[in-house]
């Protein structure tokens, strides 16, 4: 059973001051939030480490994704650094797969590869994210959830360490709505 | 001169500086100069051949001295010169020359009028030979400081330890227990130093024995366990360890500890939240194990620009409030660097870190890290929410082959629970949630609660019921998380001339309770070892007089004479000396191991359990007795080992208890009524350390609560509790009269009595009639005490009970046709 609200996935990425970032964003949401989904760009190992240490901080659950894990509210799945994650319809529920495969914008998790998969599954019940990062891996998957209905927000120049993603994404005409780090939090949960 | 242009350069390129010289002293004028006196000493020859820079104007005054009459008595008679000494360059700087000079030319009168010559810079050669010095002073006055500083912290550290082992308020045991501690860090420290010191010296060599990985990786857990608890962050401490891997390898393992220690020491330290890992996996190569060791920690990271420094002793990054020497990485690295290995570092500010070391390690036996017997009989269900803990639990499990279920809810164990599983591993919450949803669940199930870290050699222990193997010797737990052996048919000697030493080694050997004798020196050693025959012994190899080395050479020379096995006795080397070459040199002089000051309680073990066991293998096992019986709160198998292993003796000591008991049930009431606290604390300590001693240890702690709410003259909690007490007291002396013969008259041979009833058992045996049997068995109890048959009623009833019947009968017809 999903989230009360129309709003059933949240999907996220991030790259180059992302550790930050994510933590002012998830912090003050409750057990009750709809699924997470999230990429954040990092060398491999670090994805487990950083659940880890997220999980302790925050009241949600935060795990590295594995192959098959069910999406469930309140628990933000992390692509396990290394490989590609994407939404599918597992015996009809949502959940996640894992696989290797080619880098996309010279990475491997690729935010990209992420919201295409959640534009496709969910259209316009979603809502997608994108924070502060270097390049442009997201953009377009940001674009393709916008154009399949779904709410877009995207990190400003103010706030983001490094304002390369969001800004492309913003160019592309992605972004729903551009807003500072400590704002996007409250945005989220009150398009839920 | 007369040169050719080939000659010219060939001079001019020489290091050093070649010369021609007039002999006339004091001016010794230069006519040639070769090119390289610039480097030498500054001055180009133009300088020195013009005439204004004179060979006297650059040495050293007290030199100059000499030099006059060294060319007296030899250029100016014809002889070459060669000596040396200082001179000023024309910067300033000292050096030291040698020189070679020689008379080419004489005048007319036949003196000496041309000298030539050849000076060299010597400076890097004597620097060379002084800091050889230096190093060999600074080594010993190091080895020295070592000694001089761990004698005395054996004494602090040891001290501690066994005071800890005695009764104490609470307030003075936290002293005690901090004292202790402050010690231990400051041993990390030193060794630290030590370490550091050797590393510099070029000095560090690789010590290969033996050893076993299981060994190693519990030891670097238990430690981090300890670090982890004082520092407090409640962090979770994860461990994964490929079972299948080698457990018997080559290497040096005190190195290698130290390799992984000082990682994990580090991820405890720098993380704030989150977790540390462990984790131990390997390829076998042939007869070498390549393993990987990851530390891994979502502590707060390194910056990328401080990569590069981290391997530098000193090295600390942020905080200078994290504490320890700054050494660590800089060992770390060197030592594995040494086993031909290599370390990966990566790290993510903010995140955490992931430390990889590859070494290689020869494999000594090609036994598994950690097996299950009878896999297939055994069949798991695991209820862990905690995502890392879980994978880490599957992990293990997946490399036994053992069928196992996963759970996520208390209603899904209890569904799960209708099958047959031999166990439940469940989080502490979860048990407790358990029995409070179903508080009247009864299975065969053994729950197990999930520790950190559980991983192979955890579960292994569990699977395989290690703790309940009868056949094994008493084993008692002390603080220190190992299991000691009680083995009081042992005989050790200590050696050692500073008597605080003697009695720490004496205070940590007391759980072991062997048989202890003491000397100060070693020729009283000698002495002691001619008349005793001794199992183990504890020499200090720095005495006066007679040094430890110089006993043992007595001692192993005594053989011939000796009745009591001197050649053989394992002699263990107690030194303070840290310094690693001298162990090479305790095996060249006669000892058989080495144990280092401060004693460590964990090599102390390790030492006892090598040299005792294989000192057994060669004695005759002494029995310990078994009971038949058993008494509700009494531990009795632990009563029988307190009484020197003999049922007779416990047996006695549990009817004296039982005497005492009973007046006392009266005094204490009396005590209560007339308020006498003093009394009743008296009394009180006599019941706890009686009650220990048969081996009732719940009630014994019973008493010591009551004892020091006495000592505190809490006289509420006193009348609260002691009616309770008095209870349990009646309760366990009704148990043990069952068991126990009341009347000691009874001692008497009841002959015709006993042979009946040997009868009757015997005839039930014969017919398999069970409630006879077990009839027949309570009443022979009460024959245990009886001098005469008490040991072979002892024996059939043990036979009986295990199920050797024939012997059983064998040994009832000894007392039938007696």
């Amino acid at each position: 059973m999903l989230s009360v609200g129309t709003r059933k996935v949240i999907a996220i990425g991030a790259s180059t001051g992302g550790v930050e970032a994510l933590e002012q964003v998830l912090t003050k949401f409750p057990t009750t939030v709809p699924p997470i989904v999230l990429v954040i760009h990092m060398p491999p190992g670090f994805t487990k480490l950083f659940a880890a240490r997220l999980n302790k901080s925050l009241k949600i659950a935060v795990k590295e994704a594995q192959q098959e894990d069910y999406l469930l509210p309140g628990q933000v799945l992390v692509a396990p650094a290394g490989k590609h994650m994407k939404i599918v319809n597992l015996n009809g529920k949502l959940a996640v797969d894992c696989f290797l495969g080619e880098k996309v914008h010279h990475v491997i998790p690729s935010v990209d590869v992420l919201f295409e998969s959640v534009a496709k599954n969910l259209q316009k019940d979603a809502i997608g994210v994108l924070l502060t990062g270097m390049g442009a891996d997201g953009a377009r998957g940001l674009l393709t959830m916008r154009n399949n209905g779904a709410a877009t927000i995207g990190q400003d120049k103010e706030t983001s360490a490094i304002y390369g993603m969001p800004k492309v994404a913003k160019e592309l005409g992605a972004v729903d709505y551009e807003l500072p780090l400590d704002q996007i939090g409250n945005k989220i949960l009150s398009l839920v | 001169m007369d040169m050719t242009n080939k000659t010219v350069d060939i001079i001019n390129n020489l290091p050093g500086m070649l010369y021609q010289a007039l002999n006339d002293p004091p001016n010794f004028t230069f006519t040639f100069v070769s090119k390289g006196s610039k480097v030498l000493i500054g001055y180009t020859p133009e300088e020195l051949v013009k005439g204004d820079i004179k060979l006297f104007n650059i040495v050293h005054p007290d030199d100059a001295l000499i030099l006059e009459p060294l060319h007296r008595s030899t250029l100016s008679v014809g002889l070459p010169l060669e000596t040396t000494f200082r001179i000023t360059t024309k910067s300033g700087k000292e050096k030291r020359i040698w020189m070679r000079s020689f008379v080419v030319d004489t005048n007319d009168e036949g003196m000496p009028c041309l000298i030539e010559g050849f000076f060299m810079d010597l400076t890097k050669q004597i620097h060379i030979e002084t800091s050889k010095l230096a190093n060999r002073a600074k080594i010993d006055f190091l080895t020295k400081m070592s000694h001089e500083i761990r004698t005395p912290m054996n004494t602090i550290i040891g001290m501690a330890e066994i005071g800890l082992r005695e009764d104490m308020p609470d307030n003075i045991r936290e002293y005690t227990y901090s004292i202790k501690k402050a010690g231990g860090k400051l041993m990390y420290v030193l060794n630290d130093i030590l370490d550091y010191t050797n590393i510099k010296n070029d000095d560090p060599e690789l010590f290969m024995d033996e050893y076993t990985l299981s060994s190693l990786i519990t030891d670097v857990i238990d430690i981090t366990k300890e670090q982890m608890v004082e520092i407090g962050a409640g962090l979770d401490f994860l461990v994964y360890a490929n079972s299948k891997i080698p457990n018997i390898l080559i290497g040096d393992v005190v190195k290698l500890r130290q390799i992984i220690l000082n990682l994990l020491s580090n991820a405890v330290k720098f993380t704030d939240e989150g977790f540390i890992s462990l984790s131990i996996d390997g390829e076998v190569d042939s007869n070498a194990l390549d393993l990987i060791i990851t530390v891994e920690d979502t502590g707060r990271g390194v910056k990328e620009e401080d990569f590069k420094n981290l391997y530098k002793e000193f090295a600390q990054f942020d905080d200078k409030m994290i504490e320890g020497t700054g050494l660590g990485l800089f060992i770390t690295h060197n030592f594995v660097n040494l086993m031909g290995g290599k370390i990966e570092f990566s790290s993510m500010y903010g995140v955490g870190s992931i430390f990889t070391v590859t070494l290689s390690q020869n494999i000594r036996v090609y036994e598994r890290l950690c097996e299950i017997n009878n896999p297939d009989q055994k069949k798991v269900l695991i209820f862990e929410h905690r995502e890392i803990h879980l994978n880490s639990i599957t992990h293990a499990m997946d490399g036994f082959g053992v069928h196992y279920d996963i759970v996520e809810t208390i209603s899904e164990l209890y569904t799960a629970l209708e099958s047959e599983y031999s166990h439940v591993f469940i989080t502490n919450e979860m048990h407790n949630e358990f029995k409070k949803t179903y508080p009247n669940f009864q299975a065969n199930t053994k729950f197990i609660l999930i520790t950190d870290p559980f991983f192979c050699l955890t579960i292994a222990n569990i699977l395989n019921d290690v703790d309940s193997e009868s056949n094994q010797p008493h084993h008692t737990t002390n603080n220190e998380n190992y299991a000691v052996i009680v083995i009081p048919q042992v005989r050790v000697l200590i050696v050692d001339d500073i008597k605080a030493n003697l009695v720490v080694a004496k205070g940590l050997l007391k759980p072991y309770e062997m048989d202890i004798d003491l000397c100060e020196s070693g020729a009283e050693a000698i002495e002691a070892v001619k008349s005793n025959r001794y199992d183990l012994i504890f020499m200090d190899h720095m005495m006066p007089v007679m040094n430890g080395v110089e006993a043992v050479a007595c001692i192993r020379a005594l053989e011939v004479k000796c009745q009591t096995d001197c050649k053989n006795v394992p002699i263990v080397a107690l030194t303070a000396n840290a310094a690693h070459g001298t162990w090479e040199m305790f095996y060249r002089n006669g000892f058989n191991d080495f144990l280092p000051k401060p004693i460590d309680t964990v090599k102390l073990n390790a030492i006892i359990e090598k040299w005792i066991s294989r000192e057994k293998q060669n004695n005759d096992v002494v029995i310990i007795d078994k009971p038949n019986f058993k008494i509700n709160g009494i531990d009795v198998q632990r009563g029988i080992f307190l009484s020197g292993g003999r049922l007779d003796i416990y047996l006695q000591v549990v009817e004296v208890y039982y005497k005492d008991g009973l007046k006392l049930l009266g005094e204490l009431k009396e005590c209560i009524e007339k308020e006498n606290i003093e009394l009743y604390k008296i009394h009180v300590h006599a019941l706890k350390g009686a009650s220990a001693t048969i081996g009732a240890v719940n009630f014994s702690k019973f008493a010591a609560t009551l004892e020091h709410a006495a000592e505190q003259d809490d006289v509420s909690f006193i009348r609260t509790e002691t009616p309770r007490f008095l209870i349990e007291l009646e309760m366990l002396l009704d148990n043990i009269s069952q068991v126990i013969i009341k009347d000691v008259d009874n001692k008497n041979t009841c002959t015709d009595e006993l042979k009946l009833e040997l009868e009757l058992l015997k005839k039930a045996i014969s017919d398999s009639d069970i409630s006879t049997i077990n009839e027949c068995t309570k009443k022979l109890q009460k024959y245990l005490l009886n001098e005469d048959v008490g040991d072979i009623i002892n024996k059939i009833l043990i036979n009986k009970m295990t199920g050797k019947y024939d012997i059983a009968v064998a040994l009832i017809n000894t007392i039938l046709e007696a």
